[in-house]
């Protein structure tokens, strides 16, 4: 049977929208890594923080959002171009579309560069983007969505290929994934309050964080490695049928893993367990894409052996493998115990995030660009410059990492003979660890060495190259009305049906979804209610807002969670009660300092106010930045009244008077901490931030020790 | 281990055999109509990206 008409279509390629996206890779590859070797220096070197805007808590996402979303996205959005256009025998829908998509997105990641150092954030992790910015994003995702539908409506090929199954999940997904988490009630254009609270934020926050890991780090690379690697090893795919069992296995499977980031919290267990089992079946079909790809090259790894592109794909490949093996082994809880907060974790994502996203994507680049400037590449030398510099700088950032999480988890549980915490100052254990902080940045800046010099090989490879903007196809058009296949199997249904493709994708990854959140929104239970537990006084909220501002949750965790080492050192383990009001969720996912959930009370304001200013006056060797601007700076309260309002619209029970009087319970509570300090000889006007500050800190962790 | 593993898990027996049927019964169907796929389809649709 034949579904094409006899006459050939001449039509052309955009190539134009590849190189875009391909040079936004490069340079905001290098953007992203060098920012990540600041933070990775300012982790031994504390004067490397330099100014309020170069802040280790600011910058730090700065890093995450750069090499997420512009490096590897910009990558993912390179290779769909490429590949979508070939797979379908179709130029792209629209190239305006494609011009807007491409702009739309740098300016996204240009906003970000601007809005982040100046600490207009959400403090949600990977999501730290203001609403507005959120909008931009959700705009440019439906336009790559409808240039990627529109291109697979005009299709001149009837299947699609699994790759642009990939693609397909990618989309739906991430926009139901973007959309959720980016709940928030605009204060002001530049501020906005998540509208779910403490636990239930949590939730949402990791179901979407994990599953950012996973759709938009995860998917799309194994689409993009479907595609290129058949194409640079001149091979078809292993298996075609376990591409087809690991694409539905693993979006099934992988939305319901996101609660392992909460383990051992208040979350309640219900969720947590149904969080392990989840993470431990991926595995399987993680390595069901892991084993493809690398059987795909079977009897032919003498090519391996020539071909650096491959190297790099093999390394990559390997590291997927890698990390999703290690995956679901920290979500069980007795491993978790030790690893959560710890640098463990920092390696296990930069196994994934150097070695599958990086090398895929320096594979990819120096596979295409060549190609679309018709010329070879400026130097192979310089290839296989990279393809070392890179993997040794893997192993010098990921081995010290690991050995600096275990020596972080150990230290923290160890107890003497007494019965007492051996290392009972928590700045022990940090200090144990800087010699690995040093390797580590050694091992990123190597890395960021090598993604330079591929720039530089690159960027000379398009020099010596026409471009050729327009390639030139040609197809045979599909015929309007399609025969029905006489005995053809039934998934060939959705093979050639791209909005069923995506309904199916959608229901697979709704299913996990809501079996978890639902429960936790709606069961009153889930979130046992504590009546002590009071909302913040205005002049604390506003000191939550500045330690939201200075990404204080990068270093510092709001989580006691119940082992006797924490609750040692800390006091009493966290409870979900305690949470109701915190929109958002301050549990943070990195000790770098101390947990600071009971803080509040355990030392006196003018330690704060000393620590703060001079963080190595208090704790000698601490690598806490200092924060001297917040004793310059006046806190700003021409929005208190409206912050107070817009947690009432929430549910938090503020009163009519308190919300009237929010500016002048503020001046009180300044005043009575400015007197407390003065006792201690400390003069500092009732009106600077770190009034605020010291307010929030000393409220934290108290509520459930009224009576 | 994996026992100790298993019984710090709160609740994990429902939750097991809950994951496990949704485990075992997803992989069959997928594995079922894996088995069905015609060859010459299956090829047709790996070499897709070698089609000019």
């Amino acid at each position: 049977m034949s579904t094409k008409s006899t006459t050939l279509e001449q039509f052309s390629y955009d190539n134009k929208i590849v190189r875009n996206f391909a040079i936004a890779t490069i340079i905001w590859g290098i953007v992203g890594m060098l920012v990540g070797v600041i933070i990775a220096t300012q982790l031994f070197e504390p004067a490397a923080n330099i100014t309020q805007y170069g802040s280790f808590g600011r910058i730090r996402p700065l890093h995450t959002n750069a090499v997420i979303f512009a490096f590897v996205g910009n990558a993912i959005f390179a290779g769909v171009y490429y590949s979508l256009q070939r797979l379908l025998k179709a130029r792209m829908f629209s190239d305006f579309l494609s011009n807007f998509h491409f702009w739309g997105w740098q300016l996204i990641i240009v906003s970000a560069a601007v809005t982040l150092p100046l600490g207009i954030t959400t403090s949600h992790e990977y999501a730290e983007l203001e609403w507005p910015i959120d909008i931009a994003i959700t705009l440019i995702w439906v336009t790559f969505g409808i240039n990627m539908f529109g291109t697979i409506f005009k299709r001149r090929e009837r299947h699609l290929y699994v790759a642009i199954w990939f693609y397909i999940a990618t989309f739906i997904t991430v926009a139901v994934l973007h959309l959720t988490n980016s709940m928030q009630l605009p204060i002001s254009a530049f501020k906005s309050y998540y509208v779910y609270a403490g636990v239930q934020d949590a939730l949402i926050q990791w179901w979407y964080g994990h599953n950012a890991v996973a759709f938009f780090l995860t998917t799309p690379f194994l689409g993009l490695m479907y595609y290129f690697l058949p194409k640079m090893a001149n091979r078809p795919v292993y298996s075609y049928r376990l591409s087809i069992l690991h694409f539905w296995a693993l979006i099934f499977i992988y939305i319901w893993a996101g609660p392992h980031h909460l383990l051992y919290s208040s979350l309640p267990d219900w969720a947590q367990s149904l969080g392990v089992v989840f993470s431990i079946m991926l595995i399987a079909p993680s390595w069901g894409g892991m084993i493809n790809g690398l059987l795909t090259l079977r009897g032919a790894w003498d090519q391996v052996r020539e071909n650096t592109l491959l190297k790099f794909m093999v390394v990559g490949i390997t590291c997927y493998g890698m990390a999703t093996f290690e995956g679901p082994m920290l979500s069980l809880k007795n491993i978790n115990a030790i690893a959560h907060f710890t640098d463990w974790i920092v390696a296990h994502v930069h196994v994934g995030a150097l070695g599958w996203n990086g090398f895929l994507t320096f594979a990819m680049l120096y596979w295409l660009v060549p190609r679309i400037f018709q010329t070879t590449l400026y130097s192979e030398k310089l290839i296989k410059t990279h393809f070392w510099i890179g993997t040794i700088g893997i192993a010098l950032y990921a081995i010290p990492m690991y050995i600096s999480g275990f020596t972080q988890g150990m230290m923290w549980k160890q107890f003497t003979a007494e019965g007492t915490l051996q290392y009972g100052n928590f700045l022990d254990t940090t200090l144990q660890v800087l010699p690995m902080h040093m390797m580590r940045a050694v091992g990123g800046t190597l890395y960021l060495l090598g993604a330079i010099i591929m720039g530089y090989n690159l960027f000379k490879t398009m020099a010596q190259g026409t471009l050729l903007a327009n390639e030139p196809a040609e197809a045979a058009p599909l015929a309007v009305e399609e025969q029905p296949e006489v005995g053809a199997h039934w998934h060939r249904w959705i093979e050639r049906k791209p909005i069923q493709l995506l309904v199916a994708s959608l229901i697979m990854i709704l299913v996990g979804s809501l079996v978890e959140l639902i429960p936790t929104f709606m069961v009153k239970s889930n979130v046992p209610t504590i009546e002590a537990v009071q909302p913040y006084t205005s002049l604390e909220l506003e000191g939550r807002d500045i330690y939201i501002r200075e990404g204080c949750v990068g270093c510092h965790s709001q989580l006691v969670r119940p082992f006797r080492s924490e609750t040692e050192r800390y006091g009493e383990f966290s409870k979900s009660g305690e949470f109701v009001y915190d929109h958002p969720f301050l549990w943070g996912s990195k000790r770098t300092g101390p947990d600071l959930h009971r803080e509040g009370g355990k030392y006196p304001d003018s330690w704060h106010y000393h620590h703060m200013r001079e963080p190595q006056s208090m704790s000698p060797g601490s690598i806490m930045p200092a924060y001297g601007v917040l004793y310059e700076q006046s806190l700003n309260t021409a929005q208190t009244q409206d912050k107070l309002q817009a947690m009432k619209q929430l549910g938090v029970p503020y009163d009519e008077a308190q919300i009237k009087n929010a500016v002048a319970d503020l001046t009180k509570q300044s005043k009575e901490i400015q007197a407390r300090l003065a006792e201690e000889k400390i003069k500092v006007g009732a009106d600077k931030e770190i009034i605020a500050l010291i307010a929030y800190l000393q409220r934290l962790g108290t509520d459930i020790a009224k009576k | 281990m994996f026992k100790q593993f298993i019984s710090n898990i709160p609740g994990a027996d429902s939750y097991m055999i809950f994951s496990l049927v949704t485990f075992m019964v997803f992989f069959t169907a997928v594995g079922i109509y894996m088995f069905w796929m015609d060859r010459k389809h299956l090829d047709r649709m790996k070499n897709l990206p070698f089609e000019k």
